[in-house]
């Protein structure tokens, strides 16, 4: 390493489990949090459009129909807060464990605009719970309450870019320290992946929004209206922003440095990077086939499946160039030292086994117990 | 701070950042935990008794605490993590690398215990009396289970037991204080559910349900009120001798400084434990008519203060550590700081530019030591600050109070030579206004 970067030494105390394992675990379970994600920023931003198309529309038909979609839309966001936030905690707890010395390093130096995420994201909840909750109270306003939502998750977002841009480039810490003089108050704006990296984001965040609005029309048992209306404008939703990814990939992709990006281009990351491709090219075709003519259910499901599998390789890929970032500064994973606790990972994955187990138990339970006592 | 980078937080400094997100985490999630006791009693009485008043209050209290710890709980957790993650990597590396299965194995039950929430929340009226009961236990079960697992890591800070020598998981997690503190929070969690209660409780419209419900919300206050010295006696005789005598010694040496202020604070958590029940007993028990929102209100507000105060008294008792006998609150080792009047802090700290002191550069580098080694517990101007607590030193006795600090108790050494200490010294001077060395002057 070289002495003049400030990148601190791994900590004495070993990482507790294997290297593979550890990003196994942060690959699974950060792909849950990205969807998650990707659905409360991006179906933020649609409840917004269908709230704002709701009130502002000329045609009385598309204005009642928006109406339904935004309040359906809006009543999955407050829960979407809750799991997004749960789901965040495991890869936060992994990336923590394994890449400490980077994360933590750029959490410090950008610490004012880090710790704010927290209270953005309350402020972000508590709108949406008067967005949802004063549907009817609010009529008039409760577009306010839904923008200060989007806004605010939208600046979440912006915020991790940041600092997980900001941590795979020690190259320029020790400067920003001096300039900052340690005050946190730093945005890592100098980097040019930085805007495409967020639009790749947050176009993705309305895609998979998209889907979520397909999902919902596919579902739809009591409007009739309704539901060919919610898998068209969800798929519409979810083929426009993948076609403009088309642009921004393009445009992040030559973001990077060269000798960065060239894992891109042979072995294991490559494969990945073409076989992701592969499977977003399939789904479009697939979503977009679905909601021509008369909706076809299967094509739907395996267009959505297609589109989660290719994020899945999108997120190691993106883990693949931050250890490439990392090997600049001559960082591997070859310098931290491991001792694995066997049995405290065995009673991990025995929880993790139960604790899904229950929570399928009290699903079918609970769904044999609502079908039970609904009306006939 | 020898690895890291320092955020530099004035004012009320980092200690008091880290202790406000913490007091209202707490306070949130020990509420997730006793309000999910208090919703299974409660629904439970309701459904033997066919009461429907009963029903209607506990489907209200239910939407109060999934509103409140669903988000309000995980982020304010998520939050203590990013200002102590801000404030003391070295702290939160220390522990995610012993307890990173602990942690995940907390996410999964917090992960549960929230799913179970909404389920039901939202199975009010579907599903039958007996299913949704269950999923009253099933929920306080689980978060119960929450409180099992953090307080492994809780305790381990103050009371790392046998670890420092075995460095075993186990040791670690089952320490010395972890039995006492598991019990001491379980019962505070039935007093917070209690308070919480009165509150709710205090805002229904029909009076005599809302005196009906105030007086058994006051009841839940009652076993912590007859429990809580015995298993804080408990709590404290399973402390390392070193720290019990630091309460000893506050109590019987109410000096200056910070013995001082953990006598006080101890002092205040009993006073004010004390009114809250007194209040309760009085108010909502006795006399449930007379009792308004208002009082209510001050009641969770000073409960509030209590998790404050005794949340205060955790982290005063761990110092100087961070983690007892192994981390110092400025996050060295201190294995490292076994030679610390010999270590060379400017050429190890790669945040430190300067490699070498001249007089130019004196003050600077003297700043930057300050940051480094002192400001995890102090500030310049605001709380803990240097202004106040050197006030009056002459630079000469700054310079050897800096090789004297471990006789206060309750600071880590300095580390750094000679060279260094005389920089910090003068950077200090300069805070106070104290007059510049004869030498100098001459």
């Amino acid at each position: 390493m070289p002495d003049q970067l400030p990148i601190p030494s791994p900590d004495v105390i070993p990482v507790p489990g294997d290297i593979g394992m550890i990003l196994f675990l942060l690959y699974l379970t950060f792909f849950i949090h990205v969807v998650l994600m990707n659905i409360l920023v991006g179906g933020t931003f649609l409840t917004f459009v269908s709230e704002m198309i709701s009130k502002f529309s000329s045609n009385e038909q598309k204005r009642s129909l928006h109406e339904h979609l935004s309040e359906k839309l809006g009543h999955i966001m407050p829960f979407m807060v809750s799991m997004t936030i749960t789901f965040g905690i495991a890869p936060l707890l992994f990336v923590q464990g394994i890449y400490g010395q980077f994360f933590y390093t750029s959490s410090v130096l950008m610490a004012t605009v880090w710790l704010s995420v927290v209270l953005l994201i309350l402020i972000g909840y508590y709108s949406l719970y008067f967005y949802t909750r004063g549907f009817e109270k609010y009529k008039n306003r409760r577009y306010i309450f839904i923008s200060i939502s989007m806004v605010m998750f939208a600046v979440v977002a912006f915020i991790y870019v940041n600092n997980l841009t900001l941590m795979q480039t020690p190259q320029k810490w020790l400067a920003i320290y001096t300039n900052t003089n340690g005050s946190g108050w730093y945005l890592n704006t100098d980097d040019i992946t930085l805007i495409p990296r967020y639009l790749h984001i947050a176009l993705s965040a309305i895609a998979v929004s998209g889907l979520l609005v397909l999902y919902l029309g596919m579902r739809e048992k009591t409007n009739e209206q309704l539901k060919p209306f919610a898998i068209r404008w969800g798929a519409i939703w979810f083929v426009i922003p993948t076609l403009l990814q088309i642009g921004v990939g393009f445009w992040f992709y030559y973001a990077i440095p060269e000798n960065l990006r060239s894992i891109f281009s042979h072995g294991t990351p490559g494969t990945l990077f073409q076989l992701s491709h592969v499977l977003f090219v399939v789904g479009t075709i697939c979503i977009t086939l679905s909601a021509i003519g008369k909706h076809k259910k299967m094509t739907a499901w395996l267009g959505i499946i297609t589109v989660l599998l290719g994020i899945l390789g999108k997120i190691i890929n993106r883990d693949q160039l931050r250890q490439a970032y990392l090997r600049e500064v001559n960082w591997t994973f070859d310098v931290l030292k491991t001792a694995p606790q066997y049995d405290v990972i065995t009673l991990f994955f025995i929880s993790l086994l139960a604790g899904i187990g229950l929570l399928i138990w009290v699903l079918r339970k609970y769904q044999k117990e609502v079908k039970a006592n609904s009306p006939k | 701070m020898l690895e890291f980078p320092v955020w530099n937080v004035n004012g009320i400094g980092g200690g008091w950042l880290i202790g406000i997100i913490a007091t209202l985490h707490v306070y949130v999630a020990q509420f997730a935990i006793g309000g999910g006791l208090y919703l299974a009693v409660t629904e439970y009485i309701a459904f033997k008794n066919n009461d429907q008043p009963l029903l209607d209050y506990i489907r209200g209290f239910s939407n109060f605490l999934m509103l409140l710890t669903t988000v309000f709980g995980a982020l304010g957790g998520v939050g203590i993590w990013f200002v102590v993650g801000n404030v003391n990597p070295t702290g939160i590396s220390a522990l995610i690398h012993n307890f990173m299965f602990f942690w995940a194995i907390e996410w999964v039950v917090f992960l549960v215990e929230i799913s179970i929430a909404f389920f039901y929340y939202y199975s009010w009226g579907k599903v039958s009396k007996k299913f949704h009961l269950q999923l009253a236990w099933l929920y306080y079960g689980i978060a119960f289970m929450s409180l099992v697992v953090i307080n492994g890591i809780l305790t381990f800070m103050l009371t790392p037991g046998d670890w420092i020598t075995t460095g075993n998981i186990w040791d670690a997690f089952f320490n010395p204080s972890y039995l006492p503190s598991v019990v001491l929070r379980t019962v505070i969690t039935f007093a917070i559910a209690g308070v919480f209660a009165i509150v709710t409780s205090s805002r229904i419209k029909e009076e005599a349900m809302r005196v009906r419900m105030l007086h058994y919300s006051a009841k839940w206050l009652m076993p912590s009120f007859f429990l809580l010295p015995f298993i804080g006696y408990w709590f404290f005789s399973s402390l390392p001798e070193s720290v019990a005598s630091l309460v000893l010694s506050g109590i019987a040496n109410i000096g200056s400084g910070n013995l001082s202020i953990l006598t006080r604070l101890l002092l205040l958590v009993m006073l004010l434990s004390v009114t809250i029940y007194l209040v309760s007993l009085l108010g909502p028990y006795f006399n449930p008519k007379m009792f308004t929102f208002g009082f209510s209100i001050a009641i969770l507000v000073l409960g509030l203060f209590v998790t404050g105060a005794t949340e205060s008294i955790r982290e005063m008792l761990r110092k100087p550590y961070v983690i007892y006998d192994y981390l110092y609150s400025n996050g060295v080792r201190k294995s490292v700081a076994a030679d610390s009047s010999n270590y060379n802090i400017i050429m190890h700290n790669k945040w430190i530019a300067e490699k070498t002191i001249t007089p130019e550069n004196q003050k600077i580098v003297g700043e930057k030591i300050f940051r480094v080694q002192c400001q995890s517990c102090h500030t310049t101007t605001g709380y803990r600050s240097m202004e106040d607590l050197a006030s009056g030193w002459e630079r000469d006795f700054i310079y050897r109070r800096l090789s004297a600090l471990t006789a206060t108790g309750i600071m880590p050494p300095f580390m750094g030579n000679d060279e260094e200490r005389r920089a910090l010294a003068e950077y200090i001077g300069d805070i106070v206004k104290a007059k510049p060395l004869v030498a100098e002057i001459k």
